[in-house]
């Protein structure tokens, strides 16, 4: 290889001769108006953005999303109501044992985290609702709530059933965790690639 | 604009005077928005990740270091930008059809041509086939003789060693070559 590229001088006399592209006039403009709705980030401007999307959940927004975007978050409710129907029958079953003090912390327990999973899932279905710029990145987010929870669960229930079936069962169940959390993030993922297909959409992304 | 009155914008921006970055973005959007372009092979491509360059740059103004240089740390922000988009963007294709009305369109309007260096029609062909190179061969090749950096420059941009830069070059130079001879 020669240091100078002697040999494609010729190629290069080409390439140094393509013409360059002008931007729109305004384009400068555009750019300072994006960054006077841009802020930098802090806990105190996040917590501001989180509150202000808040404000933007509605049924209305969510009938007019696209249909990936209904499917993702109705992936998050339907996994969100079932977790909250699990972590309810937990902690109602609770009041019936009455008599042995271990098995109601661990029902206590085991409720408290699915019914935080549960939560947390039903948050991010809210969230996809929204359908703003910054649903996808803080639907992963409960994701990892969600799994952290669940996985928990899974260890807990190891520890407490020292057994070959508390063995199998907490394994099962952290299985099905990974599953449904990588289920999730398909659902997300399906929507950010149908965002690609759009200019508009890929601001979304890029934001 | 020379590097100490890019600092003095700088260090008016981080001040909280907003409307200083103005200058840099009149300064840089050209050169940023060139880029893009020849990267994505789309207007509206390359016009949003400028935009977003920007904006990025904006935002993380108060990371970059005064003894570098701005431009090469913008151009880092934009190649980065450009490099997710075209892997999330890989199997499409669609827009570089667009490419070449575009393209005389531009020639057209800035008189290319003149000096006789390149017809219409093979400066349509030769950015077509600068657009099918693979992206490091491509952003290598655009960087150091479109966007006219130094080999130290685009090594800086790219993050690459100065030699692994010359070698992208000349492989991309030799691929050219190859496809046009065809």
């Amino acid at each position: 290889m020669n240091e100078d590229f002697s040999e494609h001088k010729d190629l290069i006399r080409q390439i140094e001769a393509l013409p360059h592209f002008t931007l729109s006039p305004d384009f400068t403009q555009s750019v300072m108006a994006r960054l006077t709705d841009e802020q930098r980030v802090s806990i105190r401007n996040m917590l501001r953005r989180a509150i202000k999307r808040a404000g933007e959940i509605s049924l209305a927004r969510f009938a007019g999303a696209d249909s990936r975007a209904r499917d993702a978050c109705f992936n998050f409710l339907i996994a969100g109501f079932f977790f909250f129907f699990i972590g309810s029958v937990l902690l109602s079953s609770v009041f019936f044992i009455g008599y042995e003090f271990r098995a109601i912390v661990f029902m206590l327990i085991q409720s408290f985290l699915v019914l935080m999973a549960a939560i947390s899932l039903i948050v991010g279905g809210m969230i996809m609702a929204a359908d703003s710029r910054v649903s996808v990145h803080w639907a992963k987010r409960t994701i990892m709530v969600y799994g952290v929870l669940m996985m928990s669960s899974a260890v807990y229930i190891a520890s407490a059933v020292k057994t070959v079936f508390g063995g199998l069962l907490a394994l099962t169940l952290g299985l099905a965790v990974i599953v449904m959390g990588l289920t999730l993030l398909r659902a997300l993922e399906n929507r950010t690639q149908r965002n690609s297909e759009t200019f508009l959409g890929e601001l979304h992304n890029a934001l | 604009m020379d590097h100490d009155q890019e600092q003095e914008i700088i260090g008016r921006v981080l001040g909280g005077d907003r409307s200083a970055f103005a200058g840099l973005v009149e300064k840089y959007q050209g050169v940023i928005f060139n880029l893009a372009y020849r990267m994505t092979g789309s207007r509206e491509d390359a016009d949003d990740l400028t935009q977003e360059t920007f904006i990025r740059a904006f935002q993380k103004l108060h990371q970059f270091q005064p003894d570098k240089k701005f431009f090469t740390w913008l151009y880092t922000i934009g190649i980065n930008l450009i490099r997710n988009h075209l892997k999330k963007n890989a199997r499409d294709v669609s827009h570089l059809a667009a490419t070449g009305s575009a393209l005389a369109h531009q020639a057209q309007e800035n008189g290319t041509g003149k000096d006789d260096v390149l017809s219409d029609d093979r400066m349509i062909r030769l950015e077509r086939i600068i657009q099918r190179l693979p992206v490091d061969l491509r952003e290598a090749v655009i960087l150091k003789f479109i966007q006219d950096l130094t080999f130290d420059e685009v090594a800086n941009v790219t993050g690459d060693s100065v030699s692994a830069v010359k070698m992208r070059i000349y492989r991309g130079l030799e691929k050219i070559k190859e496809i046009m001879d065809k």
